[in-house]
């Protein structure tokens, strides 16, 4: 086998210049191929982390009908339970609870339903990425706005509050009373008597439901910001129904304002503390999410399956829903997987256009050597081993050409992973896929993956295209070769 | 053949006639009209409890309403006299627009347009309810379902007819269909029933609100009490009950103001 190598190497020395040509357009070839797989791959972790790490995280558990209904008293009401369960986890990098509501904030004249989160910033921060979003201000306290829960009226105050609807109602019906008909003169009588009311009234309605201490501080969009047309410091006003079916009302105040290039997060959002959105809605202590992050993306199957054990899924008191990144969103599972096809289909279109190269090349060095081939054919070497011969010359060349190939490839990726791939001139705003934002620079990401699979495929292209020069070889006769010019 | 005979006869024939040719569209369109506009005048002010009761809560209100169609655009203050959570949360309407008020946070809201299908202070009607300026009788065609002779609350003999209502192409609602139900008698129009369908061909109603509790009020004879219940909440419900209503009241111009719904 030794001498055989030492005969193709030999070979690819006598005719230097069509090796290196042959060699430069596999190595460009597989430099090429390296550098669209670090893109593609940096592309996908892009989308995989802008999904996964600015909300969703890798697994989610919610009440069974919750990601259907999306109802506000479908919650889980003991998150305790799932934390603990979340964190005996091996493949548990984070977990944090979440609680969601709708409400309308205004701003002057401007106002726009919008989704409330209540975050728990701590365990948040180990979870999604939104805190390193922030384009002003900064992200929420760690403590929640002091804000005392109210308790129902005691006898006295109810009897106090029965009598003062009552008085309101005289007082109505007494200025009904007095209106005239639609062809007399003006009327007289006012609301005597509604201002002293008011001050008892927030009395009362203070027991009920007391106010914060001071407006609970949010972050939201900058999309948001400007559609409210708010600045940093600025006063919300929300308005909400709880989970009880009371209305709500508070003051926010904008502490951040992000801004992460997705609609979802930049337009519909506000975020604020979980027990702020808690006390607001009535939750006391129930969530709406448990969101975890694991070590890595593929341990999130894993992660999954262990907090399925952990916590009965069978329906009945308590059952929780556990779903995968990708159970959640099968189709931004779909766009990566699409992405991964159709690269592998164009670097199989670049490496059969390499191979027509190899095949022409070793054809012509097999006619080239005709002669010497019967010769050697001729002084007993066997077909098999003229095969190989033939085989290892080709793969000495590919060889050869995808270390300075995967040379060069890795230059481009690491300058596309430090300096980026701009497509601002084509994109400004970047692009959008379905609803998880993308940047306008992609980075590449150098993988093992990214490597082998195109170095391996370019072997196996070309080990193919040089089987025929060599089986044509192997043929021959030798007396009939030794005989060509 | 004596007089009774031929009367029954008659009585008889008609019944038996094809529903739609017993009331002409001109008749229908009175009926209709006259039930829808029972409980309005040009300008009405009332005093009216509302109940609500959902799967999770019972609630009831106090409520003082003062409503005026003069000046071509329909008015309306609605103020919340108790208990004591929502004494003094306003309503105001001036044509289609929808503002709220707290004076807990001495707030003012306008309700967007996004905020229009929810339900207005937790109860089953929603905002759009209260911003509609649908006139049943402008809105919608109408073709007779059924006639039929039956009793109204107190056993009086009273004519029934269900009227099927389909809106018309510029009818500004978001029903496919209503099946009206009114009675009548000595003059005397009331309506029984509402049915509601999203869907024009809809077999089951969406949402159903029904009149009873006739009574004097302001000089007419009302249906004092409202129940609206939807289809996909069974068991929830919320009524409206009369306790004082006046028609064609003076209302000064200053009751339709931010300032009148901040008061």
């Amino acid at each position: 086998m030794g001498a055989l190598m030492k005969m193709a190497w030999r070979n690819l020395g006598r005719n230097r210049r069509r090796t290196l040509i042959t060699g430069l357009a596999l190595a460009v070839g597989v430099a090429l191929c390296v550098a669209t797989y670090g893109l593609m791959d940096g592309m996908n972790a892009d989308i995989l982390r802008a999904l996964t790490r600015l909300d969703l995280g890798h697994v989610q558990a919610h009440h069974p009908d919750y990601p259907r209904k999306k109802t506000l008293r479908l919650t889980i009401d003991d998150p305790g339970r799932v934390v603990k369960a979340a964190r005996a986890q091996e493949a548990l990098a984070g977990v944090s609870t979440r609680a969601y509501g709708f409400g309308l904030v205004s701003h002057g004249s401007k106002s726009a339903g919008v989704q409330l989160v209540g975050i728990h910033p701590p365990s948040e921060r180990q979870v999604t990425e939104m805190h390193l979003q922030l384009a002003q201000g900064k992200y929420l306290d760690d403590a929640p706005t002091p804000w005392p829960r109210g308790r129902a009226l005691s006898q006295q105050e109810r009897a106090r509050d029965e009598a003062l609807t009552l008085s309101a109602e005289e007082a109505a019906l007494a200025e009904i009373d007095g209106l005239g008909g639609l062809e007399e003169g003006a009327a007289g009588a006012g609301a005597a008597g509604a201002g002293a009311q008011a001050g008892e009234t927030r009395e009362l309605a203070g027991v009920l439901d007391p106010p914060p201490a001071r407006p609970p501080r949010v972050f939201i969009g900058a999309d948001l910001a400007r559609i409210l047309k708010v600045k940093l410091g600025g006063k919300l006003f929300v308005m909400s129904q709880t989970v009880d079916g009371l209305s709500a009302e508070a003051f926010l105040e904008v502490a951040g304002i992000i801004k992460t290039g997705t609609g979802l997060y930049d337009r519909g959002r506000v975020y604020m503390h979980l027990a702020d959105l808690q006390r607001y809605l009535h939750l006391y202590g129930r969530v709406h999410e448990v969101a975890m992050v694991a070590s890595s993306s593929r341990q999130a199957a894993q992660l999954a399956g262990g907090l399925k054990q952990a916590i009965p899924a069978a329906a009945g008191e308590g059952a929780l829903l556990v779903q995968t990144w990708d159970e959640i969103r099968p189709d931004i599972k779909s766009i990566i997987q699409i992405n991964e096809v159709s690269t592998g289909i164009m670097v199989l279109i670049i490496y059969i256009v390499a191979a027509l190269g190899v095949l022409n090349t070793m054809l012509m060095a097999v006619f080239e050597r005709t002669r010497e081939l019967g010769m050697l054919k001729a002084i007993g070497m066997s077909g098999g081993r003229l095969v190989w011969l033939i085989v290892a010359e080709t793969l000495l060349l590919v060889l050869g050409a995808s270390v300075v190939g995967t040379g060069i490839g890795l230059g481009l990726d690491l300058y596309m992973m430090v300096h980026g791939f701009d497509l601002t001139s084509i994109m400004s705003e970047g692009l959008s896929l379905g609803g998880v934002g993308m940047k306008p620079v992609i980075h590449a990401a150098i993988t093992v993956n990214g490597i082998v699979t195109p170095t391996v495929m370019l072997g196996v292209i070309c080990f193919l295209a040089a089987l025929y020069p060599a089986i044509r070889a192997a043929r021959m006769r030798p007396a009939q070769g030794m005989r060509e010019v | 053949m004596s007089k009774t005979l031929i009367n029954a006869a008659l009585a008889l024939l008609l019944l038996l006639c094809p529903a739609a040719a017993l009331a002409g569209d001109a008749e229908l369109d009175r009926l209709v009209k006259k039930a829808d506009m029972v409980l309005r005048g040009k300008t009405s002010a009332g005093v009216f409890s509302m109940e609500v009761r959902t799967s999770s809560f019972k609630r009831a209100f106090k409520i003082v309403i003062w409503d005026s169609s003069q000046g071509g655009k329909d008015r309306t203050l609605m103020k919340i006299l108790g208990p004591a959570l929502w004494r003094g949360n306003g309503t105001l309407k001036v044509g289609s627009q929808l503002k709220m008020f707290n004076p807990r946070s001495n707030h003012v809201t306008v309700v967007g347009s996004s905020m229009l299908g929810d339900s207005w202070m937790g109860s089953h009607f929603t905002n759009d309810d209260l911003v509609k300026e649908t006139r049943l009788e402008r809105h919608y065609d109408k073709a007779l379902e059924k006639k039929w002779a039956g009793k109204d609350e107190q056993g009086k003999a009273v004519t029934y007819y269900r009227v099927r209502l389909t809106p018309r192409p510029t009818a500004p609602v978001a029903w496919g269909k209503i099946v009206y139900t009114l009675w009548a008698r000595d003059g005397l129009i009331l309506p029984t029933s509402a049915e509601y369908f999203r869907k024009a061909k809809g077999k089951k109603a969406n949402r159903t609100l029904t009149f009873s509790g006739v009574k004097e009020l302001g000089g007419r004879v009302v249906p004092s009490v409202m129940t609206m219940k939807v289809a996909r909440k069974p068991g929830e419900y919320t009524t409206v009950t009369y306790r004082a209503l006046k028609f064609d009241v003076k209302i000064p111009k200053s009751k339709f103001t931010e300032q009148a719904l901040r008061k």
